[in-house]
């Protein structure tokens, strides 16, 4: 199998997220600001955090879905991602404990789902964001047939 | 079918045997802690009451003692434990039930506690815990008498010992080389010689060179901090003549300190791990400890996941280090390290040699360094947060209009940060390093507190490496290498990009 990317769609949620988090910081900052009745220049840094805040979220949105694939190797599954900081983690099948479809209120308006695993070990980074419905389902199915049967830890 | 070990001697088995027949509650005995608990803060309110003549304080604290007694008291009642064949259950609560189910082949630890007061009624609780992070990954029967406890206790680990063996597995198939030699001796380790104790002595160095070293050195600069600001201060002759004085005694009382609190932690550790005692049997690493509140920890010699070795300047200049031997449920949310991990206070190289080998089959290896590029990354990694951050501050304090003491402290610190940037990373690059054998993994990182992880490869979970844009620029990345019951992954940052991402595709694909 080929290294496979997200849904496209993921996009959209990383977008949302960084208006929301954006909104969020423009509409905190600006009402305590005006309640403790800042001055105007403490007003403009606020919008200008803000906007701060959207543009990077917005670019990372970007980055972040085109630095993320992942492989449904022979041994196991490795995953990549990572702007900043790249990085690479592998789950042999064999580990797999359990697996878990997540789906969000956005995820769920725009037919996305996160895959997540798990391993013995609580450190192990192991879930795929932006999966389709049509991919996550037959993945779980898959990665739950490659799964080992025996008691891992 | 399990063979039952046979009963401690003394006892008629119908009072040893605890839940095997059928669904039990504990004795009612084992209410006589929070009963105590409960009477002392009754009292200590009377007491108030008549020397302070507050009246709503008794109340309230005899009403929350009363509920708090009467709770633990219905929590007890319904609270139902039975250890069958296959698995032992618990079922609890008044209004929701919960039932929880550990099947024997899922035991990765079992523990006996028994606090000071638990003693002095003669109650011993059991913990028996699996792989998990929750809290409830955890079952506690609180509280047996230490015949039902150990009863219990050589229940579960020898039907999980059989419950291993059922599915066509031999027994010869024990981790490590040093198993097949051992395996002549005694399935059960109770009568056992131990094969380490720690005298008082070394319990009282451990104590000594562990956080209270610290602690001590840390109350010694703020001592001195304190001091010289008194001093710093202006003002007439005679106020100078007072502070210096008073400075004198600071730097006394930090000196007191320096010295004092290691003797503390002397003690502590003299209670707390008190008839130290560990035995390494083919079947089961088991330490026994404590003067004040007693604990006996066994872990399946098959559940071991790791070794960590952890030292100090201090231990180090000894030759010596502590060791955790790690299982599965050692990672309980909150109180994870302190409470269920079987650590050995502080250990010589020979004996930490013995325990790795003994513990998880592997020898301590020496380490291979990290690429030349790694001592430059180590350098700058400490060098600009310090003088990043330094400039700022200044640049900040200074357009506030901050005292001029003030910003010079700051610039003070900075560069004297930076400065220790060098020594500290080419320490951190020195003393870091990976070696991989055929059977295991390690790790090693650290300056002031090195830590060494030795994990069997059959017990890496998953592994990843992570690259930032700067250790992308000199070909490096880090590996972290995922560990059961592990709340922080055994890592080495900035080794060679093809090593950690080589290391990291194939450590985790060893199976058993």
């Amino acid at each position: 199998m080929t290294e496979q990317t997200l849904d496209p769609r993921i996009r959209v949620l990383w977008v949302v997220g960084g208006v929301l988090g954006a909104l969020l910081v423009a509409v905190i900052g600006g009402v305590v600001s005006l309640v403790a009745g800042a001055p105007g220049w403490v007003v403009t840094l606020v919008l200008v955090a803000a906007l701060l805040v959207l543009v990077f979220s917005l670019l990372d949105a970007f980055l972040a879905y085109r630095a993320w694939s992942y492989l449904v190797g022979t041994d196991g599954l490795e995953l990549r991602h990572g702007v900043l900081v790249r990085r690479i983690s592998l789950i042999p099948y064999h580990r797999i404990q359990q697996i878990d479809v997540r789906r969000g209120p956005i995820e769920r308006s725009l037919g996305l789902s996160t895959l997540v695993l798990r391993t013995a070990a609580a450190t192990s980074d192991a879930s795929i964001p932006g999966l389709s419905e049509q991919v996550a389902d037959p993945l779980r199915l898959d990665l739950l047939g490659r799964a080992g049967g025996s008691d891992a830890v | 079918m399990p063979s039952e070990p046979s009963d401690p001697p003394g006892l008629p088995a119908s009072q040893v045997t605890f839940g095997s027949n059928g669904p039990e509650r504990t004795p009612a005995r084992s209410l006589a802690p929070s009963v105590v608990v409960a009477a002392g803060g009754l009292l200590l309110a009377v007491i108030s009451f008549f020397f302070a003549g507050d009246a709503s304080g008794i109340a309230i604290a005899g009403v929350v003692l009363v509920a708090l007694g009467v709770s633990r008291a219905i929590s007890w009642s319904v609270r139902r434990y039975e250890i069958t064949t296959e698995e032992v259950r618990v079922t609890a609560g008044l209004l929701e039930r919960t039932s929880s189910v550990v099947p024997y082949s899922r035991v990765q630890q079992v523990d006996l506690n028994a606090s000071l007061l638990q003693r002095a009624f003669g109650l011993t609780t059991v913990h028996i815990g699996t792989a998990g992070a929750s809290d409830s990954a955890e079952i506690t029967i609180d509280a047996l008498s230490p015949p039902q406890a150990e009863h219990v206790r050589r229940v579960i680990l020898e039907r999980r010992r059989l419950a291993q063996l059922a599915p066509g597995e031999s027994a010869g198939d024990a981790p490590g080389p040093v198993a097949a030699a051992e395996a002549a001796g005694p399935p059960v380790d109770e009568e056992a010689t131990p094969a380490l104790t720690l005298d008082a002595g070394r319990l009282a160095l451990a104590g000594a060179t562990g956080a209270s070293i610290w602690l001590g050195v840390a109350a010694l600069f703020g001592a001195v901090f304190v001091a010289l600001s008194t001093i710093g201060t202006e003002g007439s002759d005679l106020v100078d003549v007072a502070s210096a004085a008073s400075a004198v005694v600071l730097v006394m009382l930090g000196l007191g300190l320096l010295f004092g609190l290691p003797l503390l932690g002397a003690g502590y550790a003299l209670l707390t791990y008190g008839n130290f005692r560990l035995w390494v049997t083919p079947e089961h690493v088991r330490a026994s400890y404590g003067l004040l509140s007693q604990r006996r920890l066994t872990v399946p010699r098959r559940r071991v996941q790791m070794v960590t070795v952890a030292d100090n300047p201090v231990r180090r200049w000894l030759g010596m280090a502590s060791a955790t031997v790690q299982s599965a449920s050692a990672s309980r949310s909150g109180d994870s390290r302190s409470e269920s991990s079987l650590s050995v206070p502080l250990l010589n190289q020979e004996e930490l040699d013995w325990l790795v080998t003994a513990s998880v089959g592997l020898d301590r290896p020496p380490l291979t360094r990290r690429p030349e590029a790694a001592r430059g990354r180590a350098i700058r990694r400490r060098l600009w947060p310090p003088l990043v951050l330094g400039l700022v501050a200044t640049v900040v304090l200074a357009l506030v209009g901050a005292p001029g003491g003030v910003v010079v402290a700051v610039v003070l610190a900075a560069v004297l940060l930076c400065v220790a940037a060098f020594p500290w990373g080419r320490a951190s690059y020195q003393r870091g390093g990976y070696a991989v054998s055929g059977a295991g993994l390690a790790l090693g990182s650290g300056v002031l507190t090195h830590t060494t992880w030795h994990v069997p490869l059959v017990r890496v979970q998953s592994a990843g490496t992570s690259q930032s844009w700067f250790q992308r620029r000199r070909q490096l990345a880090s590996l972290r290498v995922d560990v059961a019951g592990a709340a922080r992954a055994p890592q080495l940052r900035d080794m060679g990009e093809d090593t950690s991402t080589s290391m990291a595709r194939t450590l985790p694909l060893s199976r058993r």
